[in-house]
């Protein structure tokens, strides 16, 4: 027996002898960690928590950040098209373009409808009534060169627009506005 | 820091940031009240040779000038303006006034409009051009202005000139014109060739004017200062105030007819006719000069 038990011996001593990589030690290792964690994971209870949990968590954290958010891309715009502003006045490609300031002079203004036509109108209306005199011939003269002088009266205020700056322009106008009134002191003097 | 203090200096900023801008806008506005913004665009031109034969100015509310220099060449500076309150108005209706400045073989043309292209409003701006130009004195000029000024001194050549409410005055000027003008002023003075001209609504004011003259002129203001020079005086006239005064009034003959004219005359006169609405008269020296003036309402006075 003790012989036998010598032989075996012998033999297995000279069976070749293999040593396992690492990695398969590395892999029995990891199922056998994983395996008690799984089976507790399986018994923990499950639950899922209400919706208006949710949306009041998203609530909160929203409210406040939105609107602020908005306040900033407010000014960031309102920044930054006032930078670009300045920037595309001082960039701009037309650089002919020469800047200066003149003072509005309210002499040279003329706002108001003139006086005279105001006047005019009325004898107008008058004339509505009164046919024999209007219906004259040197009144209608009058009248037709009432209306002409009018007429340029109006096309110089339309050239001179909201901030004349000619004196030559206003000296016209008021050359007109007198050769108006004569007209119609004219056609006055006939009613 | 605390969140609550990063918070609090957030919106501070932010509200400076806002106030800013809110409030350089309001100073702006308040500037605006009487303040205007002038932007405007300078054109310079040298049109060397060959010679141009005619300038062409087709203007609206301009003030041009024209002077005759020693030259060959001409010199043009052209000025586009517009005037707002508003800077940025002004900046855009600027860009609505297009110019024109090309030659055409002898001829030059130049040119200010208003050209609004497509979703463009009207201008809301004072518009203005300027023209500063000097010339040979040969040169023809043909020019049409608007609600403007013009000045011209030195020609010689042929003039053509267009000119509606504008304030114009010419002088040293020789060769031939035609001359239009509606409502405005003209004052003219040391001019000496063939002229005509054509006016509506318009003083007139021409002071030492020789050679050989023709006027039509309806309303108005005329006075009429002729030089020794005169050959003839031809005038036409419609209820215009018409006046002609000259040192000695006797060195022209004088042929006039009046229909329903105030008519002032001095004594010397001889009358083909003479009633409360028809004046016809004459005056004759055989001298080489010759007057005609007819008149159809309106004043006329010899001096």
């Amino acid at each position: 027996m003790e012989h036998q038990k010598d032989k075996l011996q012998q033999a297995l001593a000279k069976l070749p002898t293999f040593e396992p990589q690492e990695d398969i030690w590395a892999g029995i290792n990891r199922v056998l960690d994983e395996f008690p964690l799984q089976n507790a994971l399986q018994k923990l209870p499950f639950t899922e928590p209400d919706e208006s949990v949710w949306r009041k968590i998203e609530g909160e954290i929203g409210a406040d950040n939105k609107l602020n958010l908005g306040w900033w891309y407010a000014a960031a715009v309102i920044f930054l098209t006032g930078f670009g502003g300045f920037w595309f006045v001082k960039n701009q490609p037309k650089s002919a373009v020469a800047y200066s300031q003149e003072t509005i002079d309210l002499r040279l203004q003329v706002k108001n409808e003139p006086l005279t036509d105001q006047q005019y109108e009325k004898l107008k209306s008058y004339c509505e009534a009164e046919t024999i005199v209007c219906g004259n011939k040197n009144f209608r003269r009058l009248q037709e060169e009432y209306e002409t002088l009018s007429m340029a009266s109006k096309q110089l205020q339309q050239a001179m627009g909201n901030y004349n700056t000619e004196p030559e322009l206003i000296r016209q106008f008021s050359l007109l506005e007198q050769e108006k009134a004569e007209v119609l002191n004219e056609m006055a003097k006939m009613i | 820091m605390k969140s609550t203090d990063k918070t609090r200096f957030g919106k501070l900023l932010l509200f400076a940031i806002l106030f800013y801008g809110i409030a350089s806008n309001g100073f702006q506005l308040c500037r605006a009240q009487n303040v205007l913004q002038v932007a405007t665009k300078a054109i310079e031109k040298t049109v060397a040779l060959p010679a141009i034969r005619t300038l062409h100015i087709n203007a609206e509310k301009a003030d041009i000038e024209l002077i005759a220099w020693n030259k060959t060449e001409i010199s043009i500076v052209m000025e586009l303006s517009a005037r707002h309150p508003d800077k940025a108005t002004a900046t855009t209706d600027l860009a609505k006034i297009q110019y024109v400045a090309d030659r055409s073989g002898k001829d030059y043309f130049l040119r200010n409009y208003i050209l609004l292209k497509e979703g463009e409003s009207k201008p809301l701006s004072n518009l203005k051009a300027k023209y500063t130009i000097h010339l040979p004195a040969s040169c023809a000029v043909d020019l049409k202005n608007t609600f403007g000024t013009i000045h011209m001194k030195g020609l010689t050549n042929r003039l053509k000139l267009n000119a509606d409410f504008c304030t114009t005055s010419l002088s040293n000027l020789k060769g031939e014109g035609l001359l239009e003008t509606t409502f405005g002023e003209l004052k003219g003075a040391e001019i000496a060739g063939t002229f005509s001209f054509t006016s509506d609504h318009t003083n007139l004011r021409l002071e030492n004017i020789g050679g050989s003259i023709s006027m039509k002129a309806t309303y108005g203001n005329v006075e009429i200062i002729p030089s020794s020079g005169l050959s003839s005086l031809a005038i036409q006239s419609r209820k215009a105030l018409v006046t002609l005064l000259s040192k000695n009034w006797q060195q022209f003959d004088y042929d006039i007819n009046g229909a329903y004219t105030i008519m002032k005359l001095p004594g010397g006169f001889k009358w083909k006719r003479n009633t409360a609405d028809f004046k016809d008269a004459f005056f004759s020296k055989n001298q080489l000069a010759n007057v005609q003036i007819k008149t159809e309402f309106g004043n006329l006075t010899i001096k």
